[in-house]
């Protein structure tokens, strides 16, 4: 236990000097999506095209984990990934494209990444005011740092 | 009396050689009687004992030091020749291939194939008593390795992302070593060779389990340090 606490204590204090590495998620990533709720008012369950499980989702939108912020998970195996957004009345489509990146790193071994995609359009959705950030999955992370990002997409007031 | 003694021996030399119709010039080398008796000798082996324990515990060896790992299909073939070159002293050679397949239960990698060649040069001085069996040696060695890597990354809502990946690694070395001579007959030799191996790889990336020429990696990512010990069987041409 002594050995363990001094171990994880090092390692702590590497990080902090040397700075540590994310590897990414080492599986299906997540983009985070910040909801604006005058934007959607009455979403109430999130899904998309070629899904396996939906359990992922349902997980999201579980009641009183269901704040302004979800994750939901992207296909590694093509270059776009639909979410459909029910509301009571409507269901909106919001298609992200995006570049997939699987590579060999020093630090990770392989990794998946995801990037902006080369060509345009970078989304297109049935929801107004819409805006998406692309950041890596990977990168350092030191104390006075946040963990890597990954894709942010925000829905604004319309 | 010494001087007289000497004289015989010049004289008698002299006689030999003439009666033999050789010129009378003594150069350095016939001086010594005993390079006279043994011909500078090279031999060529092929390493006999490396692929044998590997296969001994079923072609597979567990857990190399990656907890969740498998070697198996392991082979290494190894050429090396020999050669004096004084009376102490040899040059070697040593050319080799070696292969494995490492299969994971766990993590993102879910098989390596890997294959690399491999030569050695270096010299070895015969030490302790004259005609002793012993020896060391020392090598300079270069790899060429490459990995083939199944991997999967875990998509539980889309489905997995099964992909391959591909990397080639150089790497140089020394090599240090103890070999033992053992002859079988006046044309076979057995020699026991153990050695310690510092490696260093200056091209390349990824984890290397296995490192063709080196051995088994143990949690090291670029520099590897590595003990061995194997016999080879030689063929003595000129003896």
């Amino acid at each position: 236990m002594k050995n363990y606490l001094s171990g994880s204590l090092l390692l702590v204090v590497a990080c902090i000097s040397l700075g540590c590495y994310d590897c990414g998620p080492q599986a299906e990533p997540t983009i985070q999506l910040n909801i604006d709720r005058s934007s959607l008012p009455t979403l109430y369950r999130i899904s998309a095209l070629g899904t396996q499980s939906d359990s992922a989702f349902l997980r999201a939108l579980e009641p009183g984990l269901f704040g302004n912020t979800v994750g939901l998970p992207v296909s590694m195996l093509q270059d776009s990934t639909t979410y459909l957004l029910y509301s009571e009345n409507q269901t909106d489509t919001l298609t992200l494209f995006y570049k997939r990146i699987f590579d060999i790193k020093k630090q990770c071994g392989y990794y998946i990444d995801l990037a902006e995609p080369d060509a345009s359009p970078r989304f297109r959705t049935t929801i107004a005011n819409v805006s998406v950030e692309y950041n890596s999955y990977l990168g350092p992370t030191r104390w006075n740092r946040s963990r890597p990002l990954g894709i942010i997409v925000t829905t604004r007031n319309p | 009396m010494r001087s007289y003694s000497i004289l015989a021996l010049v004289l008698n030399i002299f006689l030999a050689r003439s009666a033999a119709g050789q010129t009378v010039v003594v150069d350095t080398t016939s001086q010594n009687p005993s390079k006279i008796d043994q011909p500078r000798e090279y031999s060529i082996g092929i390493d006999v004992f490396k692929n044998i324990p590997y296969m001994l515990i079923g072609n597979q060896l567990p857990r190399p030091l990656y907890s969740s790992a498998t070697m198996f299909n392991r082979g290494i073939f190894e050429i090396v020749a020999r050669k004096q070159t004084s009376t102490n002293r040899y040059l070697t050679g040593l050319v080799g291939y070696a292969q494995s397949e490492i299969q994971y239960t766990e993590g993102v990698e879910v098989k390596d194939r890997v294959s690399g060649w491999y030569a050695k040069v270096g010299t070895e001085w015969l030490v302790g008593k004259v005609g002793g069996r012993s020896s060391i040696g020392l090598s300079g060695m270069a790899t060429y390795c490459t990995y083939r890597t199944d991997y999967r990354f875990n998509g539980p809502t889309f489905g997995d992302y099964i992909g391959q990946g591909f990397t080639r690694n150089i790497g140089v070395g020394i090599e240090l070593y103890y070999g033992y001579d053992i002859p079988l007959s006046p044309q076979f030799l057995l020699r026991w060779i153990t050695r310690v191996s510092l490696h260093y790889r200056i091209a390349g990336v990824g984890d290397t389990p296995y490192y063709p020429g080196v051995g088994i990696v143990f949690d090291s990512y670029d520099p590897i340090v590595s003990f061995g010990t194997t016999l080879q069987l030689h063929y003595w041409f000129n003896r």
